[in-house]
């Protein structure tokens, strides 16, 4: 399989403190890949860079064969998002958000906008406004969000923030399908292992702004046939380095 | 462009700005009917004509759209590129500069057109009253009017202009307060020039300064880090 996002020797520094250090990742088209660190590791600094909101100090990354670094506005509609904490429009509605963000992607369609939201069990013809959301509603609106222009690739920075058990298990659901049917490689970062474990085809693990290792899921399970949770919490805090 | 701008007026809740503007205009029309009063209410020689009563009453006005065009551009473009909402917009794949040009041109058509439409009201309606039951005793309004329009005009761009250095300053300091006591603080020198041949000469410097600082804001958009 080919790879969809490759970072090469990054760097990235804000002023004297270099955050990630020479990053090389690799995610192969279609897979789900599952970026585990500690909080302040650097997952949502790597994923900022990968989308050009960050310029890297040294290094460079491509997206779906392009640099982002040159083309910034064509890599943006290639990925559907959400890093940190997906923001609104509060006094709208969430198809409004919705019809909004497909507006400045060039598109239009009120389809779209319905089906985005069934995806992710909000009401579609709700008019209650995003202000009134709970976090959990508001994380689906964020996904609903990211996947409505149907992007190539998705980045999520911890999707399940404030989502209720059922809620996880109908989203882990959602990345499933979207990777398997529609071949939408997907990059998710989380902190919680056991949610990277459920939908990953590969992780990568980052320690203080290093990768500490890279491994299909299947290869670790080889590995560690008595379970992932010990040897990969070693990894996320830095004790251990994976070929 | 249009397509960016009919987005700002999607996303964004228009009415407090559309009160604002109400607002000034009852205070305006307020003040010209204050102003047209006071040689009735002492003895004295200071609005005694329309022109007086109107140049002081549009020097009001661009103040009060000075401040309005630094609030709205802080709404507009320094709280959404200030805070973590920059994210959001810096996800869409259009040239950053193209989406802050669009807020730029939707705040300052808002304001120059709420500016001239705020004083066609006012004067319009003074204009009106005055017919039936005239309070000032010199002059002509339609002629002060006339008069007066030019001026009216270079305040109304000199509104935007100020704005425009106060969204530039608060936006180098990351701070709504500073682009609007900025914006106040330029339009109080301004706003005593008096001569015509001053404000037109403060609108080029104006227009001037402005210019140079969008482009180095463009810039800054362009390049800002998340």
């Amino acid at each position: 399989m080919n790879a969809v996002i490759e970072t090469h020797s990054l760097s990235k520094a804000f002023g004297d403190k270099e955050v990630i250090r020479d990053c090389g990742l690799s995610v192969k088209k279609g897979e789900i890949y599952g970026f585990l660190g500690a909080n302040g590791a650097g997952k949502t600094t790597v994923l900022k860079l990968i989308s050009g909101l960050l310029r890297p100090t040294l290094g460079w990354i491509e997206v779906a064969g392009l640099d982002v670094a040159a083309n910034r506005e064509a890599v943006l509609a290639k990925i559907g998002s959400i890093i940190e904490v997906p923001l609104f429009y509060e006094h709208l509605s969430a198809a409004e958000n919705l019809r909004i963000h497909l507006a400045y992607l060039g598109f239009e369609g009120r389809a779209e906008v319905a089906d985005a939201l069934a995806r992710v069990g909000l009401p579609r013809s709700s008019d209650q406004k995003v202000s009134t959301f709970s976090l959990g509603m508001r994380q689906r609106l964020g996904i609903a969000r990211a996947i409505i222009h149907r992007p190539e690739i998705l980045l999520l920075d911890e999707p399940i923030n404030g989502l209720d058990p059922a809620g996880i298990r109908e989203m882990r659901g959602l990345l499933k399908a979207l990777s398997r049917d529609e071949g939408v490689t997907i990059m998710i970062s989380s902190h919680i292992i056991s949610e990277i474990e459920h939908v990953a085809d590969t992780i990568g693990v980052i320690a203080d702004g290093t990768m500490m290792c890279q491994t299909p899921m299947a290869a670790l399970l080889e590995e560690c046939p008595d379970g992932l949770e010990d040897h990969l919490i070693d990894l996320m805090s830095g004790r251990m380095a994976h070929a | 462009m249009l397509k960016l701008i009919r987005l700002e007026l999607a996303k964004n809740d228009i009415r407090p700005y559309l009160l604002a503007v109400l607002g000034i205009t009852a205070a305006m029309i307020g003040f010209t009917y204050f102003f047209a009063e006071v040689p009735n209410m002492e003895e004295t020689a200071e609005f005694g004509t329309y022109l007086d009563v109107i140049l002081v009453v549009s020097v009001l006005s661009m103040a009060s759209f000075c401040v309005l065009a630094a609030v709205m551009f802080s709404r507009f473009v320094i709280s959404e590129y200030a805070g973590k909402r920059a994210i959001l917009l810096f996800s869409y794949p259009i040239d950053r500069r193209r989406v802050l040009a669009a807020k730029l041109v939707f705040v300052c058509g808002f304001v120059f057109a709420g500016r001239l439409i705020s004083d066609t009201v006012v004067f319009g309606l003074f204009n009106l009253t005055e017919r039936f039951a005239p309070i000032v005793r010199e002059g002509v309004l339609s002629d002060a009017i006339r008069q007066a329009a030019l001026l009216i005009l270079v305040e109304a761009f000199l509104a935007v202009a100020i704005g425009l250095i106060g969204l530039f300053l608060g936006f180098w300091r990351k701070s709504v307060p500073v682009a609007i006591v900025a914006a106040v603080v330029l339009c109080c020198p301004v706003s005593n020039f008096g001569s015509p041949a001053l404000m037109v000469a403060a609108l080029a410097v104006a227009a001037i300064a402005a210019a140079i600082l969008l482009g180095v804001l463009a810039s800054r958009v362009d390049k800002m880090e998340v």
